[in-house]
């Protein structure tokens, strides 16, 4: 008798606290997901010109850039001759950009590039070997 | 085995009463007297997303969201502001969100709550001091002046204006949240 209560008892407790975890994964879930998320991959690279170019060049440039698959916005700085796009890093790499406008014509510039050394620690505010910083983001993948 | 049944029937239930009452907070919001800078926007009124066929999104989301990408590739083009966000241009490997796309979101959550949205969340550095201070966030570049801060706005202003939001009113008020911040960020 004794026995079966305490079988009892352990599968009430191992059930509500199985229930208990899959709410809380779910209130995260509900909490930190965001209605439409904007899933798209951007990466933003820069080109700089040395030379002075008018506004019928900075269009050429700018229509140039635009029509390569992969290209979804370009902006020009018309102040100091800078030319800014995003591009999909899964249809295009930024050293082909720069390759196919200088191509098309040898204007004098240069790729502004960034050395990625501060991106390695990514956030030093979070933990990202805690506990709770995996499992967030472990939920969150699943859920997004 | 009729006494288990009881007892998961309750536990289920408890459980469901955990979900529900999250949910039940959305429903009981009063409804606001003066129209929030979210609504002025556009709102939750649905629309579809130019950037993601077949998807809808929210008006006021939308719109705060192409001001933002714009201001953003502003700040990259910009050579004052650009050593502050060296992030922004720096290449991720595939698969890796990069840094434009992440700081789009943060940045589309933070003024869509900002603003009035109701149902977006802000999950990034929940305080701006700590977002800005490049001890506690190694993706800003330098402590910024009050000089950087005037360029920042300025930018700002400038995305507003490549999407056509150039309404004084709508202008003012925007400057009203970024001013509001000044003290917090400006931290040399
Ligand atoms: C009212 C004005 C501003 C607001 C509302 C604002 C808001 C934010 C927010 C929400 C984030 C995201 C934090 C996160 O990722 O967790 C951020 C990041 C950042 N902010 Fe600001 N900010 C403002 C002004 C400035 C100024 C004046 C500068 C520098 C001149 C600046 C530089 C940065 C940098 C470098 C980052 C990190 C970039 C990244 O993670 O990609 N911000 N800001």
């Amino acid at each position: 008798m004794k026995r079966k209560i305490l079988k009892r008892g352990l599968y009430f407790i191992g059930i509500s606290a199985a229930l208990l975890v899959g709410t809380l994964v779910i209130h995260v879930a509900m909490v930190t997901k965001s209605k439409n998320d904007d899933k798209r991959n951007r990466q933003l690279a820069r080109i700089d010109f040395t030379e002075q170019l008018d506004s019928m060049d900075i269009r050429k440039i700018k229509n140039s850039v635009l029509s390569m698959e992969g290209v979804d916005a370009a902006y020009f700085n018309v102040d100091d001759n800078i030319l800014v796009y995003s591009y999909d890093p899964v249809l295009i790499h930024s050293d082909l950009v720069y390759y196919n406008l200088m191509k098309e014509n040898t204007y004098k510039a240069e790729r502004f590039i960034v050395d990625a050394k501060q991106l390695k620690n990514g956030c030093p505010v979070i933990d990202k070997s805690s506990f709770s910083y995996q499992f967030a983001s472990a939920v969150q993948k699943i859920m997004n | 085995m009729k006494k288990t049944n009881i007892i998961l029937f309750g536990v289920l239930l408890v459980s469901s009463i955990f979900i529900s009452a999250c949910a039940d907070e959305k429903e009981t919001t009063p409804t606001p007297t003066t129209p929030t800078l979210y609504e002025k926007l556009g709102g939750t009124t649905m629309v579809a997303d130019p950037a993601n066929s077949g998807q809808m999104i929210e008006q006021g989301r939308l719109g705060l969201r192409s001001v933002v990408d714009s201001t953003i590739f502003v700040i990259a083009g910009d050579n004052e502001l650009q050593p502050y966000f060296q992030v922004l241009l720096a290449e991720v490997g595939s698969g890796n969100v990069t840094g434009f796309t992440a700081l789009s979101k943060n940045l589309t959550d933070f003024f869509c709550v900002a603003t009035g949205a109701k149902n977006f969340t802000y999950n990034g550095i929940a305080s701006m001091v700590a977002a800005h201070d490049p001890a506690q966030n190694n993706r800003m570049g330098l402590k910024a002046d009050n000089a950087a801060y005037n360029k920042f706005v300025a930018d700002v202003v400038a995305g507003a204006a490549q999407n056509g939001v150039t309404d004084p009113a709508i202008i003012s008020e925007l400057g009203a949240v970024l001013e509001s911040l000044r003290t917090t960020i400006v931290q040399r």
